[in-house]
């Protein structure tokens, strides 16, 4: 009788074991998914505000251009050596937001030799960890802006 | 000898009770993962759903006028022209759906003939510079630019 109840102890406590481990597997498993649709959200905001992005710079392929057209007060432009760098920032509803947690950045390239277009470099980046979601380069003939 | 079937019986109550409680947690979290992704899927839909389409729709036409957006007894109305046909596509908001239908660009608007694209609430063009178009619905906003040199 005592052995059969040891056992029987022994084998709840297995039970036990592999059922906690089933739920530990099963909490990372959602988990995951959870992070997933998070990052999915927010690789298509950075889309959006790319393809926006792209769209304004072939409308007006400066700098000064972009700011025209994109600054709803949070944006700026930096002229470095390689070019303009216009920043702006986003929340995750594409809104523009001074503290979003999305930044646009799009580098103004010089005119091209032979055909005369402008290359945009746009990086849509996670404004917390600095790490790209999103890259699109682009290119439109200058003169519009 | 009954005390200890007593105890016996208490700790197979608890640990069905354990089970029980996990499996209930398991569920509620793994009901809240399923809720969370397909909003989240809904939501990406939502927002580039319709702007993609009138996106495409609008390049697809984009040729030297054939865009136009004006005012209509429906409130703004995005025209794309099917060439030198007479005929265009014509998008506007009715009774808060987006619809398009496909007619004589002279005829009136006949919303109930219309296909329904989506449902929006908020419904605006803008024609910006260097045509540069702005569309704004519940996905949020789109900047479209023509490329016909309008």
């Amino acid at each position: 009788m005592k052995k059969s109840i040891t056992a029987f102890y022994v084998e709840t406590v297995l039970l036990v074991a592999a059922f906690t481990a089933v739920l530990l597997i099963l909490s990372a498993v959602f988990g995951y998914a959870r992070a997933e649709s998070r990052a999915a959200r927010r690789l298509n905001s950075a889309v959006c505000l790319a393809e926006n992005a792209a769209e304004a710079f072939a409308a007006a392929p400066s700098g000064e251009g972009l700011l025209r057209l994109l600054d709803e007060g949070n944006a700026a432009l930096t002229e470095t050596a390689d070019g303009a760098v216009f920043t702006a920032r986003y929340g995750a509803d594409r809104t523009p937001s001074p503290t979003g947690e999305l930044v646009v950045t799009v580098r103004v390239g010089a005119p091209g030799n032979e055909s005369g277009a402008i290359r945009g470099e746009i990086d849509v980046a996670d404004a917390a960890s600095g790490e790209t979601v999103y890259h699109l380069t682009t290119a439109a003939r200058g003169g519009a802006s | 000898m009954k005390q200890g079937r007593s105890g016996l019986g208490y700790y197979t109550i608890g640990i069905s009770a354990l089970f029980l409680a996990g499996f209930l947690m398991l569920v509620l979290i793994g009901a809240g993962a399923y809720r969370n992704t397909v909003e989240s899927q809904n939501g990406n839909a939502d927002a580039r759903a319709l702007v993609s389409y009138l996106s495409t729709c609008v390049k697809a036409g984009d040729s030297e006028g054939a865009v136009t957006v004006r005012d209509s007894e429906y409130g703004p109305l995005l025209e794309i022209a099917a060439g030198q046909s007479g005929y265009a596509r014509r998008i506007y908001v009715h009774e808060g759906a987006l619809v398009e239908d496909f007619a004589r660009a002279s005829r009136p608007l006949s919303p109930e003939n219309a296909q329904i694209l989506g449902k929006t609430a908020v419904w605006q063009i803008t024609e910006r510079e260097n045509g540069l178009l702005e569309v704004k619905t519940d996905g949020g906003s789109v900047l479209i630019r023509l490329r016909s040199g309008r």
